[in-house]
Order: C-alpha cells, then sequence, then structure tokens
C-alpha cells in the first residue's frame, strides 16, 4: 500500500473542516459504515474550536494576522512572554469557552455513543452581574439560581423578593402566575421585563438577561426566545448535582470533543484524516469513476451517480459523493454552487482571551463544593464608560480556573465577547473586574496576555444543500456550544444515510475491548 | 461515591508508523492471537481493557492504539492526554520505518504527559532475512530518547511479545511518581454525565 497517497481513491464523504459539526459528521457516517476523508488545512484539529499550548497559540495569532482573514489584536506583557514559553505546556488556550448546559444533547451523544469516558467534565457553578456603575459594593451580584437564593438574597427587599419571585414564576410557566398574556409572545425581553405590574429592580432584570447568553440589546432579543433560554437554564440547574447549569470539558469542551469525535470516526476504519491538506479546486461534476479502491478498503456501494472531483493540495484527485465544507474551506470560485446564495446574514462579534495573573479564588467561592471551574459574568449594556461613550451591548466575562488544565495554578483564563464594533470595552471589561478582585497579597491583578478576535456568525445556523453539497453556516462558538448543531448534522447525515435513528449507535459489541481479562500477574521485583 | 475497591486505571499508547505492528502485538498481549491477513489499519474499538491484580491490589489497564491516525501523522493531543506509559514500535525489515522514529519521540516529547515512561520495541523479528536494522541500533536509540527499556519482538511467532507490556506497567507501579502525571486535581471535581439525573432535586423549586 502507498501509505502516502490518495490520488484516485473515492469516497462517501469528504469533509473539509475539523471543527466540531464536521467533526460529529465524520464520526456519524464512519459508523454508519460510510467511507469518510477528513480534511483539515491547518497542522491542527478544531478550526474554530481549536486549542493551543502557549507556543502554538502565538503561532496561530502571527498566522491569522499575516493571513490577514480575521482581525486580531494582540497584547502580551513582556515578561511573561518568556514565562507563557517556558510554561508553554501548562497552557491549553481555546479559542472559546465552549461552555455546556447540563441538558445539552451532545452530553447525552456522548453517553449514548460510549464516548463520554474520554472526556472530564467540570462545573460551571456561578452566574453574576457585574454593573460597575451601581457603585463598587453592589457591583459584582450572584444571580440567584431558585427561590431560595431568591430569599436568601440580602440586596433585595422582602418586597423586591416576592416580585423577583413573581415574574420568575411567571417565565417558567408555573402555577398561579399571571397567565403570559399573549401580547408577550411578540414582545421583547425588555418589554417582558419591564412591563409595570413587574415592578422588577433594575439589578433583577440584568440577572435575567444574564441567563440568555445572548450578546443583543435586551430590545432585541424577541421575548419568545429569551423565555426558551431561561426555562433551559432553570431546567440544567441539578441535572448532575445541586447548584450547577452547565459545565465545560477539562482542557476545554469544544477542541476536545473534536478530537474525541475524529478519533471515534478514525477508530471505525472508514474514516482516514490529514491535515494541512485541502481541496484547492473543484473540477466539476462527474459519475463515480471506476479507480480501484484503496487497498484494504472495500469499494463503497453506488448509490448516486454523480459525485465531485476534487483537486487536493497534496496534488491527489479524489472523487467524493457528497462534499460537505463551510465556504470558508472550500474554492468557492470553483463550487458548483447551483442557486445556493454564498453569503447569508452575519453579524460580527468580538471574542477575545485573558491570562490573569490571578487565580480569583474569591469568584469560584461555592457552598456546594467542589469549587465550579468556570463561572459565568455578565455586565449589562451602558455600564462600561470609555472616552464618553458606553457599552451599546452586554459584555459576557467567562472565567475559567487552572483547574480546567488551561492554565497554571495561580492564574485563570477570561473569555470576554459583545456584539458589534465595541472591541474597546473587551479591556474596559477586563480591567475594570480584575480592579474589583486583587491578588490575595493585595497587588493588583495583572493581564499577562489578551487575543482579540473578530468573529463573523452566519444566521440561520442550518445548511444550505444542493445535490451533494452541503454548504456549512460559519459559525463562531460565542460562550456556549449550541443545542442546535446536533440537530443540524443529524439533518446532512439523514441526507446522506437516509435515517435518523442510526445517528451515532453505539457500536456492534463484538467489541473485544469488552474483554475484561482478570489475569493474576506478579512482577519479579515487585514488592 | 467511590466503590471499595476501584481498580487504579493505568492508560498505555501504542505509537509509531504505519504496518510497524502495533495492533498485532497489542492483540497477542490480550488475546494471545495473530491475525497474518489482518489489514493495515486497526478497526473497530477505542481502547482494550485488562484488569490485573498485581500485589492484591486491582489494576485497569487500558491500551490505546493509532487508530489508523498515525497513517499521516494526525494522532491527536487528546489521544496522549493522561498516559502513563508508551510504547514506540517499529518494524525491524524496514529501515524507513526506524528512521522515523526520532519523530514518534518528539510528538510524545510535545503531547504526553512529562514524566511519562517510554519502550522502544523492533517488532517483527520473525523476517529474520528481511531484518533492515541491527538490535544495537535500536538499543542507542531507546538511550538517546530516554526510553526506560528497548526489546524485539514478533507478535508472530511470541518471541518477547508480551515483556515490553509487562516492562511497562510494572515500571509504572514501580516508579515513584509515575502514576501521578497529568493528574492535576482530584477525580472527585469531575461531573459525572453519565449519572442518572437527577430530579429536579436542586433546581428552581420556585
Amino acid at each position: 500500500m502507498n501509505i502516502q497517497s490518495l490520488d484516485k481513491t473515492t469516497w462517501d464523504a469528504v469533509i473539509v473542516g475539523t471543527g466540531l459539526r464536521e467533526s460529529l459528521l465524520a464520526a456519524a457516517l464512519a459508523r454508519a459504515g460510510k467511507r469518510v476523508l477528513h480534511l483539515d488545512k491547518n497542522p491542527y484539529y478544531g478550526d474554530e474550536y481549536a486549542a493551543f499550548s502557549g507556543n502554538e497559540f502565538e503561532t496561530w495569532v502571527k498566522n491569522a494576522q499575516a493571513a490577514g482573514l480575521q482581525v486580531v489584536d494582540y497584547f502580551v506583557v513582556d515578561q511573561s512572554e518568556s514565562s507563557i514559553k517556558a510554561k508553554s505546556r501548562s497552557y491549553t488556550l481555546n479559542l472559546s469557552p465552549g461552555l455546556l448546559y447540563t441538558t445539552s444533547p451532545l452530553l447525552s451523544l456522548l453517553v449514548a455513543s460510549n464516548l463520554n469516558e474520554s472526556l472530564e467534565f467540570l462545573k460551571v457553578g456561578g452566574w453574576f452581574v457585574y454593573n460597575p456603575s451601581q457603585g463598587i459594593d453592589g457591583s459584582l451580584v450572584s444571580v440567584p439560581n431558585s427561590r431560595e437564593d431568591v430569599f436568601n438574597d440580602q440586596t433585595l427587599d422582602a418586597r423586591s423578593k416576592r416580585l423577583v419571585v413573581r415574574a420568575l414564576k411567571s417565565i417558567l410557566g408555573l402555577e398561579g402566575s399571571p397567565s403570559a398574556n399573549s401580547s408577550a409572545h411578540q414582545s421583547s425581553l425588555k418589554d417582558y421585563l419591564e412591563q409595570p405590574s413587574f415592578r422588577l429592580p433594575n439589578q433583577t432584570i440584568a440577572a435575567f438577561a444574564s441567563l440568555t447568553l445572548r450578546h443583543d440589546r435586551l430590545s432585541e432579543i424577541p421575548f419568545e426566545e429569551a423565555e426558551r433560554d431561561i426555562r433551559r437554564h432553570f431546567g440544567s440547574i441539578g441535572r448532575f448535582g445541586p447548584g450547577f447549569a452547565a459545565v465545560v470539558s477539562r482542557y476545554g469542551s469544544g477542541s476536545e470533543l473534536v478530537q474525541v469525535f475524529c478519533r471515534a470516526a478514525a477508530v471505525t476504519g472508514n474514516a482516514i484524516y490529514m491535515l494541512e491538506n485541502t481541496i484547492i479546486s473543484i473540477q466539476g461534476r462527474a459519475p463515480r469513476p471506476n479507480w480501484k479502491a484503496e487497498e484494504g478498503h472495500k469499494s463503497a456501494e453506488n448509490t448516486r451517480s454523480q459525485g465531485f472531483q476534487l483537486r487536493l493540495q497534496s496534488g491527489d484527485l479524489v472523487w467524493a459523493e457528497n462534499l460537505i465544507a463551510t465556504k470558508h474551506n472550500l474554492p468557492i470560485d470553483t463550487t458548483p454552487l447551483g442557486d445556493l446564495p454564498v453569503s447569508i446574514a452575519e453579524d460580527a462579534f468580538w471574542t477575545s482571551l485573558y491570562i490573569v495573573s490571578n487565580p480569583l479564588r474569591s469568584i469560584f467561592r461555592t457552598n456546594e463544593p467542589p469549587a465550579p471551574a468556570g463561572v459565568v459574568v455578565y455586565i449589562p449594556s451602558g455600564s462600561l464608560a470609555e472616552d464618553e461613550s458606553r457599552n451599546s451591548y452586554p459584555i459576557y466575562i467567562c472565567i475559567h480556573s487552572s483547574e480546567t488544565g488551561e492554565c497554571p495554578d495561580g492564574q485563570c483564563i477570561m473569555y470576554i465577547s459583545t456584539k458589534g464594533d465595541e472591541r474597546k470595552f473587551l479591556d474596559v471589561a477586563a480591567k475594570s473586574l480584575l480592579r474589583k478582585m486583587p491578588r490575595e497579597d493585595g497587588s493588583p491583578s495583572q493581564i499577562l496576555m489578551s487575543v482579540k478576535f473578530k468573529t463573523l456568525v452566519e444566521s440561520p445556523l442550518a445548511e444550505r444543500r444542493t445535490d451533494g453539497l452541503h454548504l456549512l453556516a460559519n459559525h463562531g462558538p460565542l460562550i456556549e456550544i449550541q443545542d442546535e448543531i446536533v440537530d443540524q448534522v443529524i439533518d446532512i447525515y439523514d441526507s446522506i444515510v437516509g435515517s435518523r435513528e442510526t445517528f451515532m449507535e453505539k457500536l456492534e459489541s463484538e467489541d473485544p475491548g469488552d474483554v475484561r481479562d482478570d489475569t493474576e500477574i506478579s512482577f519479579e521485583g515487585a514488592s | 461515591m467511590a466503590t471499595p475497591e476501584r481498580p487504579t486505571v493505568i492508560k498505555v499508547l501504542l505509537i509509531g508508523p504505519s504496518s510497524s505492528g502495533k495492533t498485532s502485538l497489542l492483540k497477542r498481549y490480550v488475546d494471545d492471537v495473530f491475525e497474518p491477513d489482518d489489514t493495515t489499519t486497526t478497526i473497530g474499538v477505542d481502547f482494550r481493557e485488562k484488569k490485573m491484580t498485581i500485589n492484591k491490589k486491582l489494576y485497569r489497564l487500558l491500551l490505546h492504539d493509532t487508530a489508523g491516525q498515525e497513517r499521516f501523522r494526525t494522532l491527536t493531543s487528546s489521544y496522549y492526554r493522561g498516559a502513563h506509559g508508551i510504547l514506540l514500535v517499529y518494524d525491524i525489515s524496514n529501515r524507513d520505518s526506524f528512521l522515523s522514529m526520532p519523530n514518534w519521540f518528539a510528538e510524545a516529547e510535545r503531547f504526553a504527559p512529562e514524566g511519562v515512561l517510554k519502550i522502544l520495541v523492533g517488532n517483527k523479528t520473525d523476517r529474520t532475512a528481511q531484518r533492515a536494522v541491527k538490535a544495537s541500533e535500536g538499543e542507542e536509540l531507546a538511550n538517546k530518547y530516554g526510553a526506560i527499556h528497548f526489546t524485539e519482538t514478533s507478535a508472530k511467532t511470541r518471541d518477547h511479545a508480551k515483556e515490553p507490556f509487562q516492562k511497562l506497567v510494572d515500571a509504572i507501579i514501580n516508579t515513584p511518581g509515575a502514576m501521578d502525571v497529568n493528574r492535576p486535581v482530584a477525580g472527585s471535581a469531575a461531573v459525572d454525565i453519565s449519572a442518572q439525573p437527577q430530579t429536579q432535586g436542586g433546581g428552581c423549586a420556585c
């Protein structure tokens, strides 16, 4: 077997890019017996879900800047540059925080498909509202998780507590609540929460908004969607233990999930992986050629005559019945789009990562040990000021402790994101929050490194499809790994395999991995 | 939560170039079989498991194979996570296979936890006529890259086939610190997502 060449091979699916959707699809198709060639132009897995060591991250930044594909702002304190390099491997720097609600379909999918053992999940424990314009004392307020939390909240008076509980019941659709008037379902979250009969304190309005994980202004969030988000939040609390609604995977959810799915695909023997290789041109559509099947694999059934002739960067010519990628992973000028639109509506966001010289222990405190490894801080729009302007969109700060394996002890990672073009408020948010939380010895917390980058997100997320071409929407993970991803991947799987039920089924248990030898061994020399 | 005797997990990886016989060695060790017609890539299982009692202590040995991802050098960094030991396997009848080993040592160095124990294995000693690498060369390479042991094996004839596994497990158990690599926090902090979801208990009891 010529192990170096893929020339003249045929595939049921060629997938370009190893983002989460692509990797999950590769695993599902390979498990269903489809032959998959999975490529990534980068020398690493993950695409927009990637994670890097300290050194690799610097390389990523420089390449991204040089390629000019993404606006990237990089800042590193001189003396910390060498310490980050020296401890390069103590860092696993992710491009997004990868929060997963405990009710995420990805988690149940991992368990159902026997892949959860490769991953370790940690609690994301606290939600906070930070509003520096409210004065330094009352500015960082914990979002209640339950009615008990509301009653124990020292910052609310008795009357406010009753109002908050009433509003909460109403949103969750619980008994005794003023029946959500039908007009509510056409209104915005702002209109809903500010309705006169609620008389909610501002702080509570922000608390509800923080649970949506949306970067839009309150007046732009349709109430119906916010209601779904808030119900999901409360529905997730307590699922795997008390007091938390979400988890992150150690070393980063997105990048770890991607690698687990890619390995699951490879393990079937049906998927071949190549990094630093991509499609450079699509040479039109053609029937499945009569090329010799790759040695060691029988030729796949010919289910449809038409497919794509693809020229790879490695020089190889391959044929694929299905082609799956985002547009930035395709040579779009030679892609037979039919009447698919190349561009759809796009929103711009700024996302960022900060390495901080302070473990911020106080924010990870909990009444229900173990301590969480992640917390979420919400900064309402209008509460940060810089150069006489105020942030017009809310800002989220996800803070991960060193327990996640993302940074060495004594430090933490902050992922800060906002919508639109308000990049300057990322620094303002970071510095303001750190001023509030000095190090335990009283010295100021320092930002050792920060990277900010612009992320464009197409909507809707659903893929566009024509004749075997599946064009995925550009998608930047912002805070959470979206639930919709799973459904979207199942749709594509269904269109290729013709079944939704078989998606990621457990492998047949001829699996000798289950053989449990109970061998009694004692080694010579073992004491 | 812990059951009275929870076996201690030992994670061992096999790496090395395609067709060096990693899977055959693994099968010989776990199942004591050799399948000559077994084709190139490793199919179907994420890892093999062997439970062992050593000096009255229960161990769960997890043996991870490359799943064909070594073919284009696309093993994932997560493959290396938490590994206690690595077997680096080349084919003594294939010079190129031997010459690629420095790259495999480098990859292990880059991704595996610090302090991981390594053993170098020259496989396929049954191919005496085609031998392309001297045993002394293997020995030298093992020393150069800090492997704790070097051995030549044949998964086909059983020649020394179990030795690298046994030596590695032995070393992992008996080398101080070798069991704690890459475990920065106690496992108790982890959330068990396979646990039966709890009823609304901690949730909103509104």
